[in-house]
């Protein structure tokens, strides 16, 4: 069974988190979560201002690896959703901006590491959905929580509850999405935001940083 | 007068409850509101609805509000009394196991939109015309409108609705997320039981735990939220709709999800 792969480049302020596959469709299995963990730590210093996470080959990521999930006690399924939530988190206190680079599928447990994220940009050919209705579950790593946040209760419902497949230019109207270009310019428009992102001070990407994660959940403790 | 202002059907997993009291474009009076909550206590004692639909009898808009010639007699007490049972109807849909659609053909206004607002999802027919007028009345929204409206489409949006008091057409209503999709006028019925069929094949677990976990974190901190979220995926890893997805998935079939 091929395992989607991690690796990173790393350039002046900023760092690059790859996923590849042999087929293209990355998965995230526990057989990935743990390098990609690893690989994060180490991109994650104090000097690195951006921090992108890319799929390569057609999809950023398809999810969970379902061969694995199929075999999960409940007691499994915790470990397994706190190992994504560990990443996720460690994502949100970082001090780089988090850059979501989408060229493709982006379903289930990959939509949720596209959530963590603060800026999605995707290729318009890009395709967007969670479907977890269609198998029995609902995500573990954060979608019914971080969805809603970001694009409004009633549309993450629709996403949450129908598995349809949202494609980039509706995921991008309704708000899931900060930035859409077409796939051939996808790399140098990746390439510039992350640029752009890198040049930014330290200090004032850290304080927007905390500034949003505490405000968007509480008005008064946020002010 | 009062019974058969609100019908409850089923069949094939889709409840339906109707609101038809066309003459006042199905204004909800206080024994409608007590048979609606007859027609939820079914919903929730069954163990076959998988979908509900809630509309307003075909051709007679969904519902334009509370009766305000019931209204107007009433006195403090009186109005709260009446809330407390009005909302708790809301609260109980919002609390259903399974996905609620609110069906929206013509008028939903105040109480009707409220109503539509404590459901998951609200399909509109192109005729829709959506508001909360209550502010032109000299009163607010009371069955929950101030508190879940600024939840669905933001709270500048909703300042500006309850403010203006405006009524929105289908198509704006889409445009700012208040309603999830604009159906063809002529087609409504059919599109909305073809989506309704749509969503009563998914999985009952998945509808379920989605439906409170969203509702449910959408009040807690995003930590308190992810731990709800992350015992509600391992309690999947307990019930049979997980082997079946999963295994139909990898036999590249469609999955048969029982409830």
């Amino acid at each position: 069974m091929p395992v989607t792969s991690v690796r990173s480049i790393k350039g002046d302020g900023w760092a690059s988190v790859l996923l590849s596959s042999r087929r293209g469709l990355n998965k995230l299995g526990t057989g990935t979560l743990r390098p990609l963990l690893a690989e994060l730590r180490s991109c994650l210093v104090p000097e690195c201002r951006c921090l992108a996470i890319v799929g390569e080959g057609g999809s950023f990521a398809v999810g969970a690896d379902l061969r694995e999930i199929g075999g999960l006690t409940p007691t499994d399924a915790r470990t397994f959703s706190d190992l994504g939530n560990g990443i996720f988190r460690l994502l949100e206190r970082s001090a780089s901006v988090v850059v979501a680079g989408i060229d493709g599928f982006c379903l289930g447990g990959g939509l949720d590491l596209a959530l963590a994220a603060d800026w999605r940009m995707a290729s318009t050919r890009s395709v967007f959905g969670h479907p977890g209705a269609d198998l029995g579950l609902i995500t573990g790593f954060g979608g019914t929580q971080r969805l809603p946040r970001l694009i409004g209760q009633r549309r993450a419902a629709r996403w949450l509850l129908s598995a349809e497949r949202v494609p980039a230019g509706e995921a991008y109207r309704e708000g899931f999405l900060q930035e859409i270009c077409r796939p051939e310019q996808f790399e140098e428009r990746l390439m510039s935001r992350i640029q752009r992102f890198a040049a930014m001070p330290a200090e004032r990407i850290r304080e927007v940083k905390l500034q949003l994660r505490h405000g968007s959940d509480r008005l008064e403790a946020g002010r | 007068m009062s019974k058969g202002e609100v019908r409850y059907e089923m069949s094939e997993g889709i409840g339906a409850i109707t609101l038809s009291r066309p003459e006042k474009r199905n204004s909800l009076t206080q024994s409608m509101f007590a048979q609606l909550s007859d027609a939820v206590s079914q919903v929730e004692s069954s163990d076959d609805v998988r979908v509900l639909v809630l509309s307003g009898q075909k051709g007679t808009g969904f519902c334009a509000g509370d009766d305000l010639g019931e209204l107007v007699a009433m006195d403090a007490v009186q109005a709260r009394e009446f809330l407390i049972m009005a909302q708790g109807i809301c609260t109980r849909l919002e609390s259903l196991p399974v996905p609620v659609l609110a069906a929206v053909e013509g008028f939903a206004l105040g109480g009707g939109l409220e109503l539509a607002l404590s459901c998951d999802l609200i399909l509109a027919s192109q005729n829709a015309r959506l508001g909360l007028p209550e502010t032109n009345l000299g009163i607010i929204p009371g069955l929950g409108g101030c508190i879940r409206l600024p939840r669905r489409v933001g709270l500048g949006r909703a300042r500006e609705m309850i403010f203006s008091g405006r009524i929105v057409d289908a198509q704006d209503a889409f445009a700012f997320g208040l309603v999830d999709a604009v159906l063809e006028t002529d087609l409504f019925e059919d599109k909305v039981l073809e989506y309704a069929r749509m969503l009563a094949s998914k999985s009952p677990v998945s509808m379920a735990l989605a439906k409170s976990t969203l509702n449910r974190g959408m009040d807690a901190s995003l930590e308190a939220g992810l731990a709800l979220e992350r015992e509600a995926f391992a309690y999947c890893f307990t019930l049979p709709d997980a082997r079946e997805g999963i295994t139909a998935f990898l036999e590249k079939r469609k999955p048969v999800f029982r409830k």
